[in-house]
């Protein structure tokens, strides 16, 4: 991996706050744009900027269409879809999740949902808002005491009862991966859907739903350096076409009609169902340029550059006594993240990182200081708060010593 | 000014010198922090105020420490 030149393709990592430059390492959160994304942005502010050829009918609109379908063909082949039919545009992964949890279909006496103690609580709470409303029940499997998911617990939740299993695939707050493929076999067996959390893992793993039989997933556009607002659920096409529309509006539907004061109408057949009103058209043709880009670096690079940093900053912050990890990394290697946390309760996270942010001469690092959206898994952990470092290929080992020698020179503040 | 402002603003009008832990432990306290999701925003809106001199933070040890300022203390009307 060639980092530097990388770097080149990253204006933000040039900029300089208060004169300082920016080590970032909050690439969970949100993973900086690269040029191509920017210029795409650019590109369609400046020369397009109307509604897409769904609606309107002249030659520019006809050119946002062609734009918005190159990218929609662009998102399933890099998810592995088996067609562009199978990935709905949506604002977030949270989104996706939202529409999951309110459009699932429950039929044949499936009422029940399954979740794991894992979850951001974008995958908690859509469900347990919706679970008031449509009448279904949420299991919570336990976690084993390493933080991961306990094979064993889920295969008992899991019932004929089970509707769907939504499980992150990659955790945001330790990094560990969940044996996603062992959670479709066990779920499938028993006729339960999967729902697979991707937010986290398509940015560092290559993902194929078609030959993983995943039969939901979600990610985001910006935490794979395309623009905030927009993101991806994909479901098999015959799931999507059983399931009503999340939202409802105008670029959705056949026809409409009203006859004796009642409304009749045919609704599109997926994705454009769940695509009501204009769509967030040039954070949709940036996705294309971030996906793009992904692709230029190469999947596996990206996997295996990750895991080296995330290798070598376990094993430099190892050596500090100081600091607990948030899961047994030993037994379980984390991917593109790890989180942690002071041993010593009287040392406060949120100092370090105002220390960070304001007490190193050269540069200022910017890390996710707090419960990361899961609050139920630090709960197991008996760690309310942790820190934490997530990389992307612009990162560096000499980023990371940076990082470690600022940590020593807290820690040595007596 | 938002009610983040206000919530670091009455915390810190109520104890001076306080660490960041005790600003946390206060801003529970409060239905105005109540915004304070995953608990760091308390921290930039420290920022905020001290870009506009309202408080006060100094490093003792490893410790940060908040206080009011002069224009701070005349906002609330503390003597």
């Amino acid at each position: 991996m060639n980092t530097s030149k990388i770097r080149k393709d990253f204006p933000a990592l040039k900029q300089r706050i208060g004169g300082k430059r920016l080590v970032y390492f909050d690439n969970a959160c949100s993973v900086l744009k690269p040029k191509p994304v920017i210029a795409a942005v650019n590109n369609f502010y400046s020369n397009f900027g109307s509604c897409a050829g769904n609606r309107s009918s002249h030659l520019l609109g006809w050119r946002v269409q062609e734009l918005m379908e190159e990218a929609r063909e662009k998102a399933a082949k890099f998810i592995g879809a088996r067609s562009e039919k199978e990935v709905v545009w949506t604002k977030n992964s949270t989104e996706g999740i939202n529409l999951i949890a309110a459009s699932l279909p429950l039929e044949n006496g499936r009422n029940e949902i399954v979740l794991t103690e894992m979850e951001h609580h974008s995958n908690l709470l859509p469900f347990f808002e919706q679970s008031q409303k449509r009448k279904f029940k949420i299991k919570i499997v336990p976690l084993d005491k390493d933080g991961m998911v306990n094979l064993d617990l889920l295969d008992k939740a899991v019932t004929k009862k089970t509707a769907l299993v939504a499980a992150t695939h990659l955790s945001n707050v330790t990094g560990l991966v969940s044996p996603m493929d062992d959670i479709v076999n066990l779920a499938h067996k028993k006729g339960a859907l999967v729902l697979a959390d991707d937010a986290q893992y398509v940015v560092s793993h290559r993902e194929n739903a078609a030959a993983s039989r995943i039969d939901f997933l979600v990610f985001s556009g910006h935490k794979i350096g395309g623009p905030t607002g927009i993101g991806v659920l994909y479901g098999r096409e015959a799931l999507l076409k059983k399931m009503p529309p999340y939202n409802a509006g105008g670029g959705m539907v056949k026809s409409v009609s009203i006859s004796g004061g009642n409304i009749k109408v045919n609704y599109l057949p997926p994705p454009f169902k769940f695509e009501a009103g204009v769509q967030h058209n040039a954070g949709i043709a940036g996705l294309g340029f971030a996906i793009d880009y992904l692709e230029y670096l190469g999947g596996e690079k990206i996997e295996n550059y990750l895991k080296s940093l995330v290798e070598y900053v376990l094993r430099k912050l190892s050596e500090r006594p100081e600091i607990g990890f948030m899961a047994d990394y030993g037994k379980h290697p984390p991917s593109s993240l790890v989180s942690f946390y002071f041993r010593d309760k009287r040392i406060s996270l949120y100092d370090f990182n105002l220390f960070l942010n304001h007490e190193l001469r050269d540069c200022f690092i910017a890390t996710r200081c707090g419960h990361h959206c899961a609050m139920p898994y630090h709960k197991i952990f008996n760690v309310p708060v942790s820190m934490r470092l997530s990389f992307f290929v612009y990162n560096t080992k000499q980023e990371i010593d940076v990082f470690c020698q600022a940590l020593d020179k807290f820690l040595s503040k007596k | 000014m938002t009610d983040l402002e206000r919530c670091l603003l009455l915390i810190l009008g109520k104890r001076s010198n306080i660490s960041s832990r005790d600003v946390l432990k206060e801003a529970k306290k409060l239905k105005i922090c109540a915004s304070c999701s995953d608990r760091s925003e308390v921290f930039f809106v420290g920022e905020k105020l001290l870009r506009k001199k309202l408080v006060e933070r100094i490093l003792k040890n490893r410790e940060y420490i908040w206080r009011l300022s002069q224009e701070g203390k005349r906002l609330l009307k503390i003597d």
